[in-house]
């Protein structure tokens, strides 16, 4: 019973163990807050590593690999002096570590788990990848369902343990914390009142985290939620790497994104949305693109390529052709970061990638739409109504889609702006694209549709957040010339349309 | 009050419409209030609602497949969190339950069940973590008075459904797997007996004893 309790405590520190290399360039909050995120993904990435090599997947192999790499990580602390931990750095972790074995302890006392069939074909699978490895019967179940979830649930069976009951409260609860850590941070670019920088960023936490959908999600064991806190993570880093040309902030940004890429067979297109919505920044120096963006992309090209070759005739959710139209583009997004520093693609391609992907993907509704009227009609409508009244979101759609065209359409400007405002439609449009290859949307929380809104909802609730703190400051910007004249100057924000225009450092 | 889905559509549009009739009549001020007071007391309300509207929301769910609701689960076995959740099972999934109760053991199935079966001999093998599964030529059907005796046993109980042309799961019911729950480890065959719709894993060990009976 304890052994989960402990293994996912292990990874935690871990995570934190790694997180710590960033101690001197990130907020502290966010290494304690996020250990768990890193712990679990090298986890699942060590997992694919050693069932790709072919290597066996014991307990003993994965802990030859974490001892290399904790060698690994080691070096990079005594080369960075980060490793000692002063009393203030120890002080402020230890709330967050002491918190997150209390809740270990109490989802593995009070278990409230809940399993939807998807679930239990995930559980099965991770237990066969226990016993099996990746044997063909399992990669055909990856290709279904991703292989994040399964593949951290086989630790499960070496330790004993029916499944990881502690696994998905611990994601809620890092997901909790490292939303109110990152909004905190961003909103801070933004907002020079403390008071009701700290009002907004607890009321919008609670918001978030009241919704009966999000709160079942800490219990029901599937990958929604995991993908949800990748996705966020990711998404806040890159902005933050915009705003402060803090290489730190892309290394998190991309591992995040590699964690939510491997969370659903679909996962990396949608990652593919950010990821290029970062490159048209044009803020990344070169050599960070190439360092952080690359080994990602590699990595996630890697494993498909591998459930490419072990895949036959695939699954309705992969197949051969969809896997090669994934690793497609993965490779011309790696293409493009080479090529990103040659003059005409800065000029004629970079800026304006944000509207060629939301067009393209428009016309690509379009023609679907003129094909399958029905089919994209009725899906539409069906995904609306769970928004508003099957998909258990209480109020917080409701509330949050209509401050959402309010203030993308009529709101004050933010630097940094395309990550959300090409970012959620591109994301929606695509969303509803997918279901041109499958099964209708249905009615009902269990649909994925409504399920993929949880990966979403966040950055929502995060861009609302961002307009509200930024109208209310006006153009001051904490550290510009503007703050120091306060919100008077409130006027000075022309309504509209961000766009590429837009000063990106907001000055 | 229930209100329909053009009802609630219709309110979202009218809300939307004052929002948007807002900020473009008080322009300026309105962004200035809205981080400072609206936008505030709109995610109060959120709060609220949310909170208020928890126990009526986490009740079972209008699909008979998805029930889901919050509950405290009686202990972390996967039996009471399948059973729990209460979502309707395929026979394929009663793999995990052999590995956990009989890893390691060989299981003997009778002849004239192979038919009826719907688990596949080979994922019995690999999946069941079993290590054998041998065909033998045995009665595997059990008369009532028979079934009764073992029915009487302590077992774990995992019901199925029946699945479509489709392969995907019905109402209708399908075979229920009854797993013999032994107190001491014992490395005995398992015979795989049915009754109608019930199928038993039973220690071979057990049946002697019992023979009297059956």
């Amino acid at each position: 019973m304890m052994d989960q309790v402990l293994f996912l405590f292990g990874l935690y520190l871990f995570g934190l163990y790694f997180g710590l290399l960033f101690k001197r360039q990130l907020p502290l909050a966010l290494i304690g807050a996020s250990g768990f995120l890193w712990g679990a993904l090298f986890w699942v990435m060590g997992g694919v590593v050693l069932s790709i090599a072919p290597l066996p997947y014991s307990p003993v192999s994965v802990l030859i690999l974490f001892l290399i790499l904790g060698i690994g990580l080691g070096i990079l602390h005594l080369r960075d002096k980060t490793w000692h931990l002063t009393r203030p750095e120890l002080t402020g972790l230890l709330p967050f570590a002491i918190g997150f074995l209390l809740v270990l302890l109490l989802a593995n006392q009070y278990n409230f788990s809940y399993v939807s069939s998807d679930s239990i074909e995930q559980l099965i699978t991770a237990r066969r990848i226990a016993a099996e490895g990746l044997s063909r019967g399992v990669i055909e179940a990856l290709s279904l369902r991703g292989v994040y979830l399964s593949q951290l649930q086989s630790a499960s069976a070496f330790l004993g343990a029916d499944y990881l009951a502690a696994a998905q409260p611990a994601f809620a609860f890092t997901f909790a914390l490292v939303f109110f850590t990152l909004s905190w941070k961003v909103i801070s670019h933004l907002l020079s009142n403390q008071r009701l920088l700290l009002a907004l960023t607890v009321l919008t936490s609670l918001a978030l985290f009241s919704t009966y959908f999000i709160l079942f999600q800490a219990f029901y064991i599937h990958n929604s939620l995991i993908s949800a806190v990748y996705l966020f993570t990711g998404v806040s880093c890159f902005w933050l790497a915009v705003r402060e040309g803090e290489d730190s902030w892309m290394v998190l940004g991309m591992l995040a994104l590699l964690g939510f890429s491997l969370a659903r067979t679909e996962a990396p297109i949608f990652a593919l949305i950010f990821l290029l919505l970062l490159l048209s920044t044009d803020r990344i120096p070169y050599r960070t693109r190439l360092i952080s963006v690359l080994p990602a992309l590699f990595f996630i090209a890697s494993w498909y390529v591998f459930l490419l070759t072990q895949m036959g005739t695939g699954t309705k959710i992969l197949n051969p052709e969809k896997t090669l139209v994934i690793i497609a583009a993965l490779v011309a997004c790696g293409i493009l970061v080479l090529l990103s520093e040659l003059k005409w693609v800065k000029r004629f391609l970079l800026p304006y990638l944000p509207q060629i992907m939301l067009g393209i993907l428009l016309l690509v509704l379009l023609v679907m739409a003129f094909y399958k009227p029905e089919h994209i009609k009725g899906s539409l409508y069906v995904s609306l109504l769970n928004t508003l009244r099957y998909g258990r979101w209480g109020l917080t759609w409701l509330v949050f889609s209509q401050l959402l065209l309010l203030v993308s359409i009529l709101g004050p400007r933010l630097p940094g702006e395309r990550f959300f405002f090409f970012g959620i439609p591109t994301f929606l449009c695509l969303l509803l694209a997918m279901v041109y290859f499958r099964n209708p949307y249905r009615i009902g929380w269990y649909d994925s549709a409504n399920r993929m809104l949880t990966h979403i909802l966040p950055i929502v609730v995060l861009y609302v957040l961002m307009k509200a703190a930024q109208g209310h400051s006006g153009s001051a910007l904490p550290g510009t010339r503007d703050e120091k004249k306060g919100s008077s100057q409130l006027h000075s924000f022309p309504s509209g349309h961000p766009d590429h225009h837009i000063d990106e450092s907001g000055e | 009050m229930d209100l329909g889905n053009l009802e609630i559509i219709l309110i979202y549009t009218i809300s939307l419409s004052i929002l948007f009739a807002l900020s473009i009549i008080l322009r300026g001020k309105f962004w200035h209030r809205f981080g400072a007071l609206v936008f505030p007391i709109l995610l109060g309300g959120v709060i609220i609602f949310n909170l208020l509207s928890f126990p009526a929301v986490n009740q079972p769910y209008f699909n008979w497949a998805y029930q889901g609701r919050l509950q405290r689960l009686p202990s972390n076995q996967l039996i009471d969190l399948f059973k729990t959740s209460q979502t309707p099972l395929r026979a394929d999934w009663i793999y995990p339950f052999i590995a956990d109760y009989y890893p390691g053991r060989t299981l003997l199935i009778p002849e004239n069940l192979l038919d009826s079966l719907e688990l596949s001999l080979d994922q019995l093998d690999s999946q069941g973590q079993l290590a054998a599964v041998e065909v033998i030529e045995f009665n595997g059907v059990l008369e009532e008075s028979q079934a009764e005796i073992i029915q009487e046993w302590e077992m774990a109980v995992v019901p199925t459904r029946e699945l479509d042309s489709d392969g995907n799961i019905t109402r209708e019911e399908g075979d229920s797997y009854h797993f013999f729950r032994e107190e001491e480890d014992t490395e005995a065959a398992l015979l795989l007996l049915r009754y109608d719709d019930q199928l038993f894993f039973i220690p071979e060990d057990l049946l002697p004893a019992a023979e009297e009976d059956l």
